[in-house]
């Protein structure tokens, strides 16, 4: 057996140990890292809420070359808009995503809602969505409110 | 090496073995760490193929003929370069290499899966490594690279020469890399399905691998034909060949996969059509591979005389009986999510493209089975070539022309009749003018103008588009033009990366529409001194230079070439005979222009002297070859990430100003 | 530019997508029946090109190379006489010529070979007999494709429409959830439009005035 056979063998050798141990060692470090843990602030993208902000982008595009009236766009705009709150709210509540993300939104939410609490609802005259009095405008209709 | 090579090749195969039991075990088990270990497995999988990739080169570069494929497939006189063709010119080495590149693949898409589909991975998984193992096992087993001959040869055979050329450093890899890497959508449909998710959490990697290998595909295609067109020596780019029907059909496929899963992507519909689709594609890939290696068509690109047909039979039956009980059985969930709008849709418009494309596969399969079955029925032998592929298909081809410049002027879910007139008004009187304006000139062969007149359609339409869409994005963001265009198109990456695609396509139309139609071609047999005249061109035939060399005889013929009396340019078409081979390969003179390629090339040297010229007039072909390029443009801005920020800074109650609203529009 | 012309209001919903998929069909059925792809009409004739046995008698080269691409060269894979480089395949062009210049029709010729080859020397089924089915059965099977897709569409739609309009905000709790969305609208339309941030066109939003975070705000 030559020299250069031998180092050959010896090389698969090494790589067939380095495949058991790094194999093996997924068994012996049993700690599982959460995903989260890897995500930066800045990287993190939250794909369904994405999803929905990319079809605005779209139908914000289709509407601006024309191709959709007044009425669809609007339409098709608060439909979107529901989703997203709905997703939004789902996704807090279930507490999932990056927990600096989560910890902002609820900030944010909670300074609504503190704001919220101290106007009344009403309902919007035209739609009759229910909606905060303080807007000079239905923000489902667009519609103007007396105040 | 060989015995590094070999090792870590097997080390390669009980990795992705252990991968798919793992995979599946762990995840029934609930098992997280032996999933884990699986998922390690696949990378360390990889890796050990790079190992063994490296070594068999490092073979091939160090001339170690006791290896019986580097002797098949290399020779001392054969230039360092080459070893990377080399590498991939027989059946083992080529196997390899897709056990590589899916492996890679694997690794790469698994590892950057995105995080709802975290609970389906490990089936995914499975998935992809099984098919590995089977390569793997194929390889190591039936069509070893590393086999030893029980002697040292003092020389190689040498590489085939029609492989000694630049297209062919990119077509094969580029093309079995594209159809090996259909596996990888459809790994995640068919995780998605076994994990029993009903949403659609496969639809983003899905879409993005969908893309990757339909690129790979679309390149190694052209690139192919570009070959063909520059070394084969009979100017025509593509033979309707049963090889390259195959790999054909699985780029149809992938093509209508990649338009439908948008509509799954935004809409949630067609969730079982894209599941059949992708299958379908895999299916087809899997023959396009058996076709490769089967040895049971005579083609110029079957790898020779295999066993290894029937084996690939067997897991390409497997691979699409599997998927479809898989389908079959979670058939119930697959809901759609909502209802079609209206039939004025781009829903709608996706569907009829999936039709036409799966039409023209539909055809290219029926005109490639066809002479098996008349043999069987009628027990009459019949060709299928290329006239009835280019009597049915082209009409087909058309259509799908056409449709491509509609479908993207109609929006999603429902369009208003008087916007879709406005759209498609301009894009109209494009076509139609241009249609006018050839008849003036005297070009009246129908589906020529058809041809011309639809390309003319889809440009316009495309180039609306980007006005209006940049005419209102300066009018909201105050921006010059150039700017607007290049932040529209960075706002609607999938969108414009599209159009640039689709131009891309209509390009290619131009080629085939001009050459098909318009070419003429002139064959003679020259004596030094002769002249001759084709189109407004005029050649002078010089002389030719004979020169042997190891494996060959170079022939070199110096032709000037002459227009309305002045020398233009000198070229030198050559022909290289390898006797070995009993084959030659030639190297045309082609002087290419965007209006037309003059393409001169040897197809015989007689022992007089004379030298035998094919001589042709290509219009318009120059535009199939620049395709190649702006089509990965396309796919490269299609592909590129948007960083979607769904983060808010948390304003502190000091600075916090309510509302940083944009200037009004 | 407008044309009004256009502008009639004769076609509705799916009057014009079946309008539209029948010119589709016809448009492919047409063609069909348009016959070669490379059109074999003689030019007019030209003077033989030089050629060591130089054949007797004028023909038009360009439907001699017509001829060549229907033949199979018999001892090739898969390769038509006009493309084959071997002996045999240059021998059997001569022969087309050789039978043109004699006056032979395009017929003449090709049967010619069938007699001596097979079917199988034509690069196409013959369009005649039993082989027919071989050009039928894709025109067939396109037009039931595109009925069968039209049927689908039809299928997709009569499922029932989904209600669009969204209802009357009931879920109240929804609301600040709703405003945080449209902050995060506002912040996307906001961002400096750089390479890398889906920065998008906002204006039409801004002016069909839906959005109402800031007006919340500032009037407070």
């Amino acid at each position: 057996m030559d020299s250069e056979t031998l180092i050959s063998i010896l090389f698969g050798a090494i790589l067939a140990l380095f495949s058991i141990a790094t194999v093996g060692y997924s068994f012996v470090n049993n700690r599982r890292p959460l995903p989260e843990e890897n995500a930066t602030y800045s990287d993190y993208t939250d794909q369904d809420l994405a999803n929905i902000f990319d079809a605005i982008s779209t139908l914000d595009l289709e509407f601006q070359l024309g191709r959709l009236s007044q009425e669809q766009f609007r339409e098709q705009f608060q439909a979107y808009r529901l989703q997203a709150a709905t997703v939004l709210r789902d996704k807090l509540e279930a507490g999932h995503g990056n927990p600096t993300w989560v910890l902002e939104q609820e900030i944010l939410l909670a300074r609504y809602q503190l704001e919220n609490r101290e106007e009344r609802i009403i309902s919007c005259p035209d739609c009759s969505a229910s909606i905060l009095d303080t807007p000079t405008n239905c923000p489902h209709c667009g519609s103007e409110l007396a105040s | 090496m060989a015995e590094l090579g070999a090792i870590s090749l097997w080390i390669a195969l009980a990795l992705a073995a252990y991968s798919t039991t793992g995979s599946v075990v762990g995840k029934l088990r609930l098992a997280p760490a032996l999933v884990e270990s699986a998922k390690t497995a696949m990378y360390v999988a990889a890796l050990a193929l790079l190992v063994s990739t490296l070594s068999l080169v490092i073979a091939f570069i160090s001339r170690d003929f006791e290896i019986a494929y580097v002797a098949a497939h290399s020779d001392l006189a054969m230039e360092n370069k080459f070893t990377w063709v080399a590498f991939y010119a027989g059946n083992e080495g080529s196997l390899l290499y897709i056990g590589t590149i899916l492996a890679i693949m694997s690794s790469i898409a698994v590892w950057r899966s995105p995080e709802k589909f975290r609970d389906a991975l490990p089936y995914t998984t499975a998935v992809l490594m099984l098919t590995l193992s089977f390569f793997l096992s194929v390889t190591a087993i039936m069509a070893n690279p590393f086999e030893k001959l029980p002697f040292v040869p003092i020389d190689g055979e040498g590489i085939n020469p029609l492989l000694t050329h630049f297209g062919m450093f990119f077509h094969p890899p580029a093309l079995m890399a594209g159809l090996i890497g259909i596996t990888v959508p459809f790994a995640f449909a068919t995780g998605s399905l076994l994990a029993g998710k009903t949403a659609d959490e496969w639809v983003d990697p899905g879409r993005v691998w969908g893309i990757i290998s339909w690129a790979l595909l679309a390149s190694g295609l052209l690139l192919g034909s570009w070959w063909a067109y520059t070394i084969l020596g009979w100017g025509g780019f593509w033979f309707w060949d049963p090889v390259e029907n195959a790999a054909f059909m699985p780029w149809l496929g992938i093509t209508a996969f990649i338009h439908s899963i948008m509509v799954q992507k935004r809409r949630g519909m067609f969730r079982m059509w894209n599941i059949v689709l992708v299958n379908v594609s895999f299916g087809l890939a899997l023959y396009g591979m058996f076709m490769n290696r089967g040895g049971s068509v005579p083609s110029v690109h079957s790898f020779g005389e295999s066993s290894l047909g029937w084996i690939f039979l067997m897991f390409l039956a497997i691979g699409v009986i599997i998927p479809f009980a898989i389908f079959i059985w979670r058939y119930p969930m697959l809901k759609s999510a909502r209802n079609l709008d209206s039939m004025l849709s781009r829903e709608a418009a996706f569907l009829i493209n999936n039709m036409l494309l799966l039409a023209i596969a539909f055809v290219t399969l029926w005109g490639t089975v066809y002479p098996l079955l008349s043999r069987f029925t009628n027990d009459e032998e019949i060709t299928v070539a290329r006239p009835f592929y280019d009597q049915v298909n082209g009409p087909l081809m058309l259509a799908l022309v056409f449709l491509m410049g509609i479908g993207p002027l109609i929006p999603w879910r429902k369009a208003t009749l008087t916007s879709v007139r406005r759209s498609l008004l301009p894009p109209i009187i494009g076509g139609l003018a241009t249609v006018a304006i050839l008849v003036i000139l005297g070009l009246h062969k129908e589906y020529a103008l058809v041809g011309f007149g639809l390309s003319s359609f889809v440009t316009t339409g495309i180039l609306m588009e980007w006005y209006r869409g940049t005419r209102s994005r300066r009018r909201s963001s105050g921006e010059n033009f150039a700017a607007s265009f290049i932040h529209l198109i960075m706002a609607n990456r999938p969108r414009y990366g599209g159009y640039i695609v689709h131009l891309s396509v209509v390009m290619v139309t131009l080629g085939i529409v001009g050459t098909s139609f318009f070419s003429t071609q002139k064959d003679v047999v020259m004596n030094p001194g002769d002249r001759v005249s084709i189109e407004d061109y005029e050649l002078a035939y010089l002389g030719s230079i004979e020169t042997p060399k190891g494996n060959r005889t170079e022939y070199i013929s110096t032709v000037q070439i002459f227009r309305d009396g002045e020398l233009i340019d000198t070229t030198r078409p050559q022909r290289d005979f390898y006797p070995n081979f009993n084959m030659a390969s030639t190297s045309a003179a082609i002087r290419s222009t965007p209006v037309e390629d003059l393409y001169i090339v040897p197809s015989e040297n007689l022992p007089d002297g004379s030298v035998g010229f094919r001589i042709l007039v290509n219009p318009l072909i120059w535009w199939m070859w620049v395709a190649g390029p702006v089509m990965v443009i396309g796919t490269i801005i299609a592909l590129w990430p948007q960083k979607v920020s769904t983060s808010v800074p948390v304003p502190s109650y000091g600075r916090f100003s309510p509302g940083t609203r944009p200037t009004a529009a | 530019m407008r044309l009004s012309i256009l502008r009639s209001n004769i076609f509705f919903k799916t009057y014009h997508i079946k309008l539209l998929l029948l010119l589709l069909a016809s448009t492919v059925v047409a063609l069909y029946s348009v016959n070669t792809l490379n059109a074999q009409t003689p030019d007019h004739p030209i003077p033989t090109s030089i050629e060591s046995d130089p054949i007797e008698g004028t023909y038009s080269e360009r439907q001699a190379q017509g001829i060549d691409r229907m033949i199979m060269c018999p001892v090739c894979p898969a390769e038509t006489i006009d493309q084959a480089q071997v002996e045999l395949s240059f021998q059997m062009r001569k022969i087309v010529r050789q039978m043109l210049s004699e006056g032979s029709s395009r017929d003449e010729i090709l049967d010619f070979f069938v007699d001596r080859y097979g079917k199988d020397i034509l690069a196409a089924p013959p369009k005649s007999g039993v082989n027919l089915v071989a050009w039928l059965l894709p025109i067939v099977g396109v037009a039931g494709g595109l009925v069968a897709v039209y049927f689908i569409l039809r299928s997709m739609t009569r499922r029932g429409q989904e209600t669009v309009t969204p209802q009357p905000l009931a879920d109240v709790g929804l609301i600040p959830y709703l405003q945080l969305i449209d902050r995060h609208l506002e912040m996307r339309r906001a961002t400096p439009r750089s390479v890398g941030t889906s920065g998008h066109t906002g204006s039409a939003v801004e002016s069909s005035g839906t959005t109402t975070s800031d007006e919340t705000e500032e009037s407070r």
